[in-house]
């Protein structure tokens, strides 16, 4: 079935149909959230409530991209989750920072020291993701890790094009300023000492 | 003199590395953009770096999702109305 199909019908209250784009976008939204908040329990509870929001709002989803939709959803439910972190005085996302244990997968012809610093610039990559402010990380995940367009990304944060490039520039830039500064981390490749 | 418009020069360049990478910068501004880094080794190694930033990010993986987020009635608040439009949505999508 075509999935604009499961949006019409999804419209008119059915909760089956609706739970066919979950599946096909429950990755996508999950991931998101977990690039984001950096924690997956709460990246957890923000996925579900975008799918939530998502439910309940559909009725006024006017066409376009659902991708780019529920992307939006999503990214509001994660602000919603950082802006709950900020305010709890006992707890920031900082603290709930997990292990990037899941970042990068088992290369089994490499050497257990080159997967330890692999696993370590993977770690501190998802650790400065979260240094970025909130609109650049954003973009940066949507951009390089999630592969949106330009024009997707414009429509999932609906922001304009020029604001597109102007923060993925610069959350770029913050990025690679801050991988430079672990130069020991990055792959031989890129170092200039080797 | 000179030394202003390059470091004018190499701060407009800087801002268009981004798009330079992603290939969306019009003939023109590549041209242009090709031309100074052909003279500037430091614009130059800022560009590799910035690649080398966006290579790291394409290669984090997709995790998998650790549970199904299907939605249940009973976690929507409301009772199904068939034919039933332009319900209203909690923060997260009020604001869309």
């Amino acid at each position: 079935m075509e999935e604009q199909e499961f949006i019409s019908r999804s419209q008119t209250g059915d909760i089956e149909a609706f739970n066919q784009l979950v599946e096909r976008y429950q990755q996508l939204v999950y991931n998101l959230a977990r690039r984001i908040l950096g924690n997956t329990e709460i990246a957890e509870d923000a996925t579900q409530d975008a799918f939530l929001s998502a439910y309940k709002a559909i009725g006024r989803f006017r066409g376009g991209s659902f991708k780019a939709w529920i992307l939006r959803i999503a990214a509001n439910s994660c602000h919603d989750k950082m802006r709950a972190a900020r305010r709890a005085s006992t707890t920031s996302l900082d603290n709930l920072m997990e292990d990037a244990g899941d970042f990068i997968p088992d290369d089994k012809a490499e050497s257990p020291e080159d997967y330890a610093i692999r696993r370590e610039l993977s770690r501190f990559l998802t650790n400065s993701l979260t240094c970025l402010p909130e609109d650049q990380r954003l973009v940066v995940i949507l951009s390089d890790i999630q592969g949106l367009s330009y024009d997707e990304i414009s429509q999932a944060t609906g922001t304009s094009l020029g604001t597109v490039k102007s923060r993925l520039n610069r959350g770029r830039a913050r990025l690679r300023d801050l991988l430079l500064q672990r130069g020991e981390l990055l792959p031989a490749e890129f170092r200039h000492d080797k | 003199m000179f030394a202003i418009g390059r470091k004018r020069e190499c701060r407009r360049v800087r801002d268009k590395l981004s798009e330079y990478i992603d290939d969306r910068l019009g003939i023109d501004e590549r041209d242009s953009a090709e031309s100074h880094l052909e003279s500037c080794d430091a614009c130059s190694q800022e560009l590799e770096a910035l690649r080398m930033t966006v290579h790291l990010l394409n290669q984090v993986p997709v995790v998998p999702v650790p549970r199904s987020f299907a939605i249940r009635e009973t976690e929507t608040g409301r009772e199904q109305v068939p034919g039933s439009r332009g319900w209203g949505g909690p923060s997260s999508s009020a604001r869309l």
